[in-house]
């Protein structure tokens, strides 16, 4: 018996103790469908309205500190002293994600990585030295990870024109600081490093397990803190005195300069039960300022004023969805939602330069690098361009985007 | 008015009735294939209810897209593609994270033991990364060429062929070995 012999007899020897099963009927299927279509939904009065009776979810404890999310009324927001607020004055419907209505906007303002090669906002590019999952922007140059989902990788450190300085054994991910001049990762064995100036210093080291570091932060007033995540638990925080808890996150999806931590609070994971999610916003000391069970919370903008909104639920289809939060208190300065018609998702986002959001969508068979701003407009950024979708799912995109400072 | 009314009438009973056709035809598949289905759903979650969670989802999938899907190609082959990236994604999110990453199944979720070896290289099977998973499963369980196992993941041959090679190999690392006595070769 030979090895794929062996493996194919006990995957089947274990499939068949499963039994001829029906366990679904055709009503739990449409039933189910009917949850995907809604999530899918077409943008309407009644879809509309349907979103903002579920603004503040019936059961969620919000405390005096905590605000959850809203949506205002157009028009200018008041501040407690009655002056007219700065902020956009915001669409109180959500804007239709629709690649074909789009009009043309400029340049991308961070690198964008395909056919690879970095492409750089002031013009230029660099072929990159490996297949990088994941790559961020430092101070100093470049840094990327060749493989790691398995749990070991190879970090490469770059130099500004993209050659490799330094190499070391990674799992997948990397943090930068919100200014670029701390990079942090994590080592197979767990070791959680801090790179500064090209020296590396370990920082703290992680139980056993694969992690992911998630950001890193206070690292210029003598002590670094790095947020990482993993597949089997909550998230944990990383300083020199140790690991311990992230708050109460399960998954820490960004932070601050001024030590803000956004993520994932809870979860519904009763498959009998509409599936969803909840975020919150916590501040340097741990305090929650405010929560919504309405999107799963994503990355900062870089001045820390916004914040990204995705589906409570995100199927593997892609999102249908995209929202800017005002990261003070979760108001809803502009949501876009695909249509029956568009059927187009978002595969991957970051946060422009000059504070506005690209997004890959998919619509159709192609994709396209949109542009998405805080004041609901929605265009085709032209790095990157287009192209046909020959992709399962956003992990095999046709581009990636390089955050960084 | 009373025509176009008649009309109207007729139509909405044709759309009902074609409605009624949709689903007796989606039973029919269902009843034909749920086992097979949540079996495969088992192999690449390891946890029945999941699976059958991965299940509902990629058959309520389907069923939004069941016209396009019979026109247009596999129905076997949709139903697998939405399973396999169904289950990659969920792995991402945090929701599911918790259920599909523990080590040790839960004791009503889990089949009976089939056997000691058997066993053994199942654990060691579902602690493959998500990716290599649903590649040895869809070319040794669903014996799928390396073609249509690209296929279905959406990836290169090359991938394929990399993805079982490493499952192979952290297999036998961890298993001292699958066969040690058989030579090996290629399907």
């Amino acid at each position: 018996m030979t090895d794929h012999d062996r493996l194919t007899d006990t995957l089947r020897g274990r499939a068949a103790s499963l039994g001829d099963q029906h366990p679904l009927s055709l009503d739990d299927v449409k039933g189910r469908a009917t949850g995907i279509r809604r999530r899918r939904r077409v943008v309407s009065g009644l879809a509309a309205a349907a979103v903002l009776a579920v603004a503040v979810p019936a059961g969620i404890a919000v405390s005096d500190r905590t605000a959850s999310t809203t949506r205002p009324d157009s028009g200018p927001v008041a501040t407690a002293d009655g002056t007219p607020d700065p902020r956009p004055v915001v669409p109180a419907d959500p804007v239709p994600l629709d690649v074909d209505t789009a009009a043309r906007s400029g340049e991308a303002g961070i690198p964008v990585l395909y056919d690879g090669l970095a492409h750089l906002p002031e013009g230029g590019t660099f072929e990159l030295p490996g297949d990088y999952t994941d790559m961020v922007r430092t101070a100093d140059g470049w840094a990327g990870v060749v493989g790691g989902i398995d749990g070991t990788g190879r970090l490469d450190l770059l130099d500004e024109s993209g050659d490799v300085l330094d190499t070391a054994e990674a799992t997948r991910g990397l943090a930068v600081s919100p200014d670029g001049t701390v990079l942090a990762y994590v080592t197979p064995d767990g070791e959680v490093v801090v790179v500064t100036g090209g020296e590396a210093e370990v920082l703290g080291a992680l139980p056993e397990g694969q992690f992911t570091p998630a950001g890193v932060v206070g690292c210029a007033d003598g002590g670094c803190t790095v947020f990482t995540n993993t597949e089997s638990g909550p998230a944990s925080l990383v300083t020199a005195d140790g690991v311990e808890p992230a708050y109460d996150f399960l998954e820490v999806t960004g932070v601050t300069a001024d030590g803000r931590v956004a993520g994932v609070i809870s979860v519904e994971d009763d498959p009998t039960k509409e599936p969803g999610s909840c975020s919150a916003v916590v501040d340097d000391a741990g305090e929650q300022l405010w929560e919504t069970c309405e999107f799963t919370l994503g990355r900062f903008s870089p001045d820390g004023e916004m914040v990204l909104g995705h589906p409570a639920y995100q199927s593997g289809e892609g999102d249908g969805s995209l929202a800017v939060l005002d990261a003070d208190d979760g108001t809803v300065l502009a949501e876009y939602v695909n249509n029956a018609e568009s059927q187009a998702f978002l595969y991957t986002s970051a946060w422009d330069a000059d504070g506005t959001v690209l997004g890959l969508v998919r619509q159709g068979m192609s994709w396209h690098l949109m542009r998405f701003t805080a004041d609901g407009q929605l265009s085709h950024a032209t790095s990157g361009g287009e192209g046909e979708w020959e992709y399962v799912d956003g992990a095999d995109a046709p581009l990636r985007f390089v955050p960084g400072p | 008015m009373t025509v176009a009314l008649a009309e109207m009438a007729t139509e909405t009973r044709g759309v009902t009735l074609a409605q009624d056709d949709r689903d007796s035809e989606f039973s029919g598949y269902m009843a034909a294939r749920q086992p097979s289905l949540l079996r495969t759903a088992y192999l690449l979650t390891g946890d029945r209810h999941t699976a059958e969670d991965l299940v509902q989802t990629a058959l309520a999938k389907l069923y939004l897209s069941w016209d396009k899907v019979q026109r247009q190609e596999s129905v076997d082959g949709y139903v697998r593609r939405i399973l396999v990236n169904e289950h990659n994604s969920l792995w991402r999110r945090p929701w599911k994270k918790r259920e599909t990453t523990t080590s040790e199944l839960p004791e009503q979720a889990a089949p009976a033991a089939t056997g000691g070896r058997d066993d053994a290289l199942w654990e060691l099977v579902q602690t493959l990364p998500r990716k290599q998973r649903a590649a040895v499963v869809l070319r040794y369980y669903e014996e799928l060429s390396e073609a249509e196992t690209a296929a279905v993941l959406g990836v290169s041959v090359g991938t394929v062929k990399s993805q079982t090679s490493r499952a192979l190999a952290a297999l036998r690392t961890r298993a001292g070995s699958l066969a040690p006595a058989a030579p090996q070769e290629e399907r």
